[in-house]
């Protein structure tokens, strides 16, 4: 689930890439962790698909500074020079290309860093995993309770509600959850 | 021996959480010291439950992760050193 970002998306693209960027410039020799690309022969931002000098096998990991690991196929060397210079280059291109479709996902996902509750749809809060639904129920919870002017909670109601409203969700699967929280509670 | 057994398992249990026994929580009445001593699913959600409550007063229905994030920290830190105040309390003083 990847609950819709406020703000400018290409901001966020942008921020996603300056902090993919961060780590994918520095050169090998100065990085502690092992596998970090650099991509000095190619000379091409990133340089994550290029030929960077590889060990044997044929994966890179690239670490974000978010402390993800993604595994990267990249060819080996002697596989591409089979080929002459000018096909090398073209090989070369939509690698970087996808790579870089492949690494800006993750990072824009995770760079949604706010997140409008009152677009988050029944389908997704259904959808989310556990602990991030229990999250959002905790923060429902608090913005209604002060719509309500209440300042105590009780747990067990609590869960009640959650069921109610997990069930009611699963029939309205494009209604956003504060709206049908609003309709219940009457808040308009 | 009966008795003894019984007034652990009481001290203990009010001690732990806001458990499904203790079933009224007044967000207004905890303390820095109940929160910090909260296991961390509990203190998640009275951080989450704040956050939604606080937005709501700012009119507010974003959720900014990261603010929350830092303000977080700058409460514990803040309740660490000011455990009998109220939470409420330590949020106005510590986050921004």
């Amino acid at each position: 689930m990847s609950p819709p970002a406020t703000g400018n998306s290409r901001d966020v693209i942008d921020r996603g890439y300056r902090m993919l960027s961060g780590q994918l410039y520095r050169p090998r020799t100065s990085g502690v962790e092992k596998g970090i690309v650099s991509d000095n022969h190619t000379g091409s931002p990133g340089g994550v698909a290029g030929h960077a000098e590889q060990p044997e096998d044929h994966w890179t990991t690239v670490q974000f500074s978010i402390g993800l690991w993604f595994p990267i196929i990249t060819p080996k060397c002697e596989t591409v020079s089979r080929h002459g210079p000018g096909e090398d280059d073209h090989m070369r291109l939509p690698l970087i290309g996808l790579t870089f479709a492949i690494l800006l996902l993750p990072v824009t996902a995770s760079a949604q860093i706010t997140i409008n509750m009152a677009n988050i749809t029944c389908g997704q809060y259904l959808a989310m995993p556990p602990a991030q639904s229990r999250d959002f129920s905790s923060w429902m919870s608090g913005w209604f309770s002060y719509q309500l002017n209440k300042t105590s909670i009780d747990l067990l109601t609590h869960e009640k509600n959650i069921a109610n409203v997990k069930a009611w969700c699963q029939y309205h699967p494009q209604e956003t959850v504060m709206s049908g929280l609003k309709n219940a509670t009457g808040q308009q | 021996m009966r008795y003894s057994v019984l007034m652990v398992a009481a001290v203990l249990s009010a001690i732990a959480l806001p458990s499904a026994a203790q079933i009224n929580v007044d967000m207004n009445k905890v303390t820095c010291g109940d929160w910090l001593g909260y296991p961390p699913e509990s203190q998640n959600f009275v951080r989450f439950w704040m956050s939604g409550y606080y937005n709501a007063a700012q009119n507010s229905n974003v959720l900014d992760y990261d603010r929350l994030q830092r303000n977080s920290a700058k409460v514990m830190a803040y309740c660490k050193k000011h455990k009998s105040q109220t939470l409420p309390t330590a949020i106005k003083n510590a986050a921004s």
